[in-house]
């Protein structure tokens, strides 16, 4: 989430509804001096909420980034209950400013570390609360008919708490339903900065629906990622199309840099607070979150991580790339 | 009457003296039936026979030693019916080396994982299917048609159960779509279906969400062949369709569209149905598959909830959850405790701490198996352990902890009676009025839940 120039554009909009739609290059100048001078235009309780709600995140990253130099397991975990009880209790202060603020009701959910089904459950009763609350804001609803619904900064928050109820659905073992909300997400944003399309590869290699996957690889522009190879990967094995699944594994291992390691060698991910961190495409990061992501259903073909490590020159490959980029085989 | 290897041996040598009796007198042959079951229990090996039948017998044996008799044992005894079981599957091999169930058996220890097995058992199908039908051609020689009808079913089975365990390794694989073909194939190569291939296809089906699928399956519960003359003397309310794979795959997809008003009807409906039903569901223990086929189970009984359950954790663990169960298994646990009846609360009890008990062993040999540490890798790693869950995969595979709690006992218990049951039981005028298989349900009591 780039959150500061979400906080910014947020700033430039509403300041921009007051002073009645100034022309482009007028709105281009207001842009400029909010972002010189953010501060100086939160004038409204919602910004003014949203904007505490970006300071909570910058505290929590900072921390986060502490947390990872602590050696023993047990002081991490304390350390990192320590920091999602202190964003739990930012957020509450952001609440108390604007009790609407979707961000920081997602961030608070969040923050909470749930058990999977209750993050289902609350995230379901978070949408529905708001939904009225959305229909009563112009900002929030001046979306045109037929429009991206990400063009408009103030749904940012509403989408983002649909793209975690995606996840938590996903993680839940609930495919259909995944399925359902992330081609609602699509329909609304096309866009997809929020990355519905790579829950949805996950969903429809799990429910091994090769047609839907491939009709929605074309819907996209065949524009693969960690995502749809890694899913394609696990389509084909699952269809027991090995061959197919063999050549698929080696377009995963070739376009995909340190893919093979992220696959064969896993590391642990936080939940993702308040949505998907960005990363380089087709990047060793982006892999590392899409073989996280993907988890559940590596786990219900037993036998896939075994399969693909038997495959010529990939485990020796994903070796050598981690010794050459520093990483422990 | 799914397949039970004692009743099979019991039926081979029956027709192997079918074959042999020259006498057309009725007495005369009234009196040989009634000469073999008592020989059959008291002298088995002196009866008649070839050595495809010696082999099946040793098989049947063997089957008892890993089915009924390893789970249940103490490692240094563990040690020793693996080896006895073994030498019965070689021998069975010496004297008949096309024994299909045989190869099976051994490749299940010997193939060094799921998908190995799967794929072992995939190259081998249609030789296996080739020789089963050669044999129906042997076997069936010089017999009545009704007794031919049986003396093919006998020679197709080891068939039926070679794609019955393709389509159980499918599933465990996590190809649904794969196993979901295979029960089909399956299904229309024994229209009896004696593998209960159809509950396989339930969990597929449930697998794959797709509740249409298990809508259009259910008639296959309520008229299958082997239903049928069993529902004509049966009243009408116990022609029903209820069944324990069935219920849970229905369940699970109750669970899966967040339909908890209905989730909750099936479950209260299970609780009330089978015996200890909510201890069971809150244990969820994992039992190993049965080397010969499924385990046979009374319909309705706990060990009947138990096998299926077992056979379900395909759905109960699969999520994102910080545990052994998944989401689902954990619903239904803390479901099946809120729903349970007062006067379970004791058991219920028991079953909690059995549960919490495994849940830390596991957890801790997860540890071990997965290393705790956060790798170092510089990037990201924080949070929940997926690997958890990997190796508590893993590490069930082998626990054979399922007699902890004797819960395991009642089952084992259980089904050796029944399969004593069926041998003792067996009617000999299944063979002396010239009725296969076939034409002879098993009892409704067994078929009609």
């Amino acid at each position: 989430m780039k959150c500061h120039e979400e906080l910014i554009a947020r700033l430039a909009h509403r300041r921009n509804a007051k002073l009645g739609d100034l022309s482009k290059s007028g709105f281009e100048e207001l842009l400029r001096a909010v972002r010189a001078h953010p501060n100086n235009f939160i004038d409204d309780p919602r910004d003014e909420a949203f904007s505490l709600v970006v300071d909570a995140l910058d505290r929590y990253e900072r921390a986060r980034e502490a947390d990872d130099l602590i050696e023993a397991d047990e002081a991490f975990f304390v350390a990192r209950q320590r920091r999602l009880k202190r964003l739990y209790t930012d957020c509450g202060r952001a609440l108390a400013r604007d009790e609407n603020c979707a961000d920081a009701l997602l961030c608070r959910l969040l923050a909470q570390d749930l058990r999977t089904d209750d993050r289902v459950d609350q995230l379901v009763a978070l949408q529905h609360n708001l939904e009225d609350y959305a229909q009563a804001e112009p900002l929030w609803t001046a979306a045109q008919e037929g429009r991206d619904a990400w063009d408009n900064v103030f749904t940012h928050g509403l989408l983002r708490i649909e793209a975690a109820l995606s996840r938590a659905l996903f993680d839940t073992a609930r495919y259909g339903l995944a399925d359902k909300a992330c081609r609602q997400l699509l329909a609304k944003a096309p866009s997809d900065a929020l990355g519905a399309r790579h829950t949805c590869f996950l969903v429809l290699a799990r429910l091994e629906d090769e047609e839907a996957f491939d009709a929605l690889d074309v819907q996209l522009g065949r524009h693969g990622d960690s995502w749809s190879h890694l899913a394609r990967v696990i389509l084909l094995y699952k269809l027991n199309r090995l061959p197919a699944a063999k050549r698929a594994l080696f377009s995963y291992a070739h376009l995909i840099e340190g893919g093979i390691f992220a696959l064969l060698r896993p590391v642990l991910i936080d939940t993702y607070i308040p949505d998907r961190p960005e990363t380089p495409e087709n990047s060793f990061k982006e892999a590392t979150l899409a073989v996280h992501e993907a988890d559940p259903i590596v786990v219900d073909t037993p036998d896939l991580l075994s399969w693909a490590e038997s495959m010529p020159k990939i485990a020796s490959d994903a070796q050598e790339w981690a010794e050459r980029n520093g990483f422990m085989w | 009457m799914p397949f039970d290897a004692h009743a099979e041996d019991y039926q081979r040598l029956k027709l192997r003296l079918a074959q042999n009796l020259v006498t057309e007198d009725p007495l005369e042959v009234q009196t040989a039936y009634d000469n073999f079951d008592k020989q059959f229990l008291k002298s088995r090996d002196a009866l008649p026979q070839t050595d495809q039948d010696r082999s099946f017998s040793l098989i049947a044996r063997a089957a008892t030693l890993i089915d009924r008799q390893l789970p249940f044992s103490e490692e240094t005894r563990a040690q020793q019916i693996i080896e006895r079981a073994h030498g019965l599957l070689a021998e069975a091999l010496s004297l008949d080396p096309d024994n299909a169930d045989a190869h099976r058996m051994i490749a299940a220890s010997e193939q060094p994982g799921f998908d190995a097995f799967f794929q072992w058992l995939d190259a081998r199908a249609d030789r296996v299917k080739e020789q089963c039908e050669k044999r129906c051609i042997e076997t069936g020689e010089g017999l009545p048609k009704p007794l031919r009808e049986l003396a093919d079913h006998l020679a197709m089975r080891p068939y039926f159960r070679w794609l019955a365990t393709m389509a159980s390794q499918a599933l465990i694989c996590g190809r649904n779509r794969e196993s979901l073909q295979l029960c089909y194939k399956a299904m229309e190569a024994d229209p009896l279906d004696m593998g209960d291939v159809r509950f396989t296809a339930v969990l597929a089906l449930a697998k794959l969400e797709d509740a249409k699928g298990l809508e259009r399956i259910k008639k296959r519960f309520i008229y299958t062949p082997r239903r049928r003359l069993a529902s004509l003397v049966l009243p009408l309310q116990r022609r029903s369709s209820y069944n324990a794979w069935l219920s849970l795959a229905n369940l699970a997809i109750a669970y899966k569209q967040r339909d908890f008003t209905s989730a909750e009807e099936k479950l209260q409906r299970m609780l009330r149905r089978y015996p200890h039903a909510a201890a069971t569901f809150i244990r969820q223990h994992e039992l190993p598959e049965g080397v010969f086929a499924r385990l046979p189970v009374i319909p309705k009984s706990e060990d009947e909830l138990i096998v299926a359950l077992s056979e379900a954790t395909i759905l109960l663990q699969e999520g994102r959850e910080q545990g052994v169960c998944g989401p689902f298994g954990t619903w239904l646990a803390e479901t099946s405790k809120e729903l349970a009846k007062p006067r379970e609360a004791e058991e219920i009890a028991l079953a909690q701490q059995q549960a919490e008990e495994r849940f830390r062993f596991i957890s801790e040999m997860a540890r071990k198996q997965a290393g705790f540490e956060r790798p170092d890798d510089g990037w990201d790693n924080t949070g929940e352990h997926d690997l958890d869950k990997n190796g508590a995969d893993e590490n069930e595979e082998n626990d054979g902890s399922a007699n902890s709690d004797g819960r395991s006992s009642t089952l084992g218990s259980n089904a050796s009676a029944q399969t004593s049951h069926d041998i003792s039981s067996q009617n000999p005028d299944d063979v002396s009025s010239h009725n296969p298989d076939t034409s002879n349900p098993p009892t409704p009591e067994g078929d009609a839940s």
